[in-house]
């Protein structure tokens, strides 16, 4: 009788949270659950240290020599950015145009990931310690990897882009009229993929036999100009007859990526 | 209710902790194409062999600890798998004899009701009914692998552990 009684206060006690005790205890357990899920990703990181430490003196030499290669041509780089820069800053000066120096890079390491029928989710190991905010663009060499939902203080949650709950302005390479693009949620068996709605009727799939690109817009936000969502695969005409909606299949790395870059919004920047 | 903190309960909490960890890791790899769900190996160890309030507390801390971060409502997981420790507790007398069979069938038709419940309650926000059906079929059933191959061990190992460190861990009255 004890038991039931106890069970009962505890079971109405979790179902009738009041919401701001939710979301204390919700930000404490996950503070608490952080370092669990950053153990294994740190065990990794020392494995790999330990495994590079045991190198041979040729192996390191080796590596230092490609290593020199890959500075010279880097350096070179970084001139030819940096004159770009200057010549990016004339422009933008002369036309008067916002800058596109809104956002700086935060480059996080995952430290899980969570892909189900529910949710499409990561785990970065970066916070608000470092500046993250909800709502930052996450990045990746492959393109947009999805948006931040949560931030802990030294952990933050990314919603992936293929998630159901992801939705933001794009538009279709060579056109300039805003769509909407929204992930498909749960698949099972083959790549990530989302939805394309709004198009314009006009538009097909395909131009010159290879699949049109998605890029962001600017409109929603969050993300800069020009950054690729996915390709389209296909388009099809609504029931309604004024728009097209069609399939995006999203980069295959998203399954993989062991590190993205936060753009996290810079306060002073000229709008 | 909390008068005695005996070595069953901090090897119930760590194997707990534990899963929780490997799981973890297990689902970061195989992540695109399955996501194992275990719930029940969380829940019958503590409602076979601990009193009823040291099995909530480690109940519900494991359930607080898996949803922190996950986009659902916190407390409503916590509240299922409570839920689900009491059912357990309750009949915890008919596996008094801790055979294969008994253990496997509690933890598979657990698991199976865990996770069915989850599919029904987070519906929702999704483009197509078929491709979600077919993805929590696949989990479950992969799930429900998982369980009928290690539904013993999980159910066993603080027995073993206990067992080492010269502890009694027993469905017992208390």
């Amino acid at each position: 009788m004890r038991n039931a009684a106890i069970f009962a206060a505890l079971f109405i006690a979790c179902v009738f949270l009041p919401p701001w005790l939710r979301k204390a205890g919700s930000g404490i357990f996950d503070e608490f659950r952080a370092p669990i899920d950053v153990l294994p990703a740190a065990l990794g990181d020392l494995e790999k240290y330990w495994a590079l430490n045991s190198n041979s003196k040729k192996a390191l030499l080796e590596a230092g020599r490609d290593l020199a290669r890959l500075n010279a041509s880097y350096q070179l780089k970084n001139m030819e950015n940096s004159v770009l820069r200057e010549k990016l800053a004339r422009y933008e000066n002369f036309f008067r145009i916002p800058s596109y120096d809104k956002y700086r890079m935060e480059v996080a390491r995952v430290a899980r990931r969570d892909i189900s029928a529910w949710w499409q989710i990561m785990v970065i190991r970066k916070g608000s310690a470092h500046g993250i905010k909800e709502g930052c663009a996450v990045i990746s060499s492959g393109g947009v990897v999805g948006r931040i939902s949560k931030v802990g203080a030294y952990t933050s949650v990314v919603e992936l882009v293929s998630s159901s709950k992801f939705r933001m302005a794009a538009y279709i390479e060579g056109e300039n009229r805003p769509v909407i693009y929204q992930g498909a949620g749960a698949v099972t068996f083959h790549e990530a993929c989302g939805e394309v709605t709004d198009v314009p009727i006009d538009v097909s799939a395909y131009s010159n036999g290879r699949p049109l690109r998605l890029w962001t817009s600017s409109l929603a936000g969050t993300f800069p100009d020009g950054l690729l969502i996915g390709e389209v695969k296909t388009l099809s005409l609504d029931s309604d007859g004024v728009f097209k909606s069609g399939m995006v299949l999203l980069s295959g790395e998203l399954s993989s990526l062991r590190e993205v870059a936060v753009l996290v919004p810079i306060e002073n920047a000229s709008k | 209710m909390f008068k005695s903190l005996d070595m069953r309960v901090i090897v119930i909490l760590a194997l707990n902790l534990c899963y929780l960890i490997i799981l973890g890791v297990v689902n970061s790899e195989v992540a695109p194409y399955v996501r194992i769900m275990l719930p029940s190996i969380f829940i019958v160890a503590p409602a076979l062999f601990l009193g009823w309030g040291w099995a909530a507390f480690i109940v519900l801390l494991s359930a607080f600890l898996m949803s922190a971060f996950l986009p659902v409502r916190f407390g409503i997981l916590a509240a299922l798998w409570l839920a689900s420790a009491f059912a357990v507790r309750h009949i915890r007398f008919r596996f008094r004899a801790l055979d294969t069979f008994s253990l496997v069938s509690l933890q598979l038709f657990l698991n199976v009701l865990l996770v069915f419940i989850y599919a029904c309650a987070l519906a929702g926000d999704f483009v197509e009914w078929k491709a979600y059906i077919l993805r929590v079929s696949w989990d479950m059933a992969f799930s429900s692998l998982v369980v009928a191959l290690s539904g013993r061990f999980f159910s066993m190992l603080p027995v073993y552990i206990c067992s080492l460190i010269d502890v009694n861990c027993q469905i017992s009255e208390n």
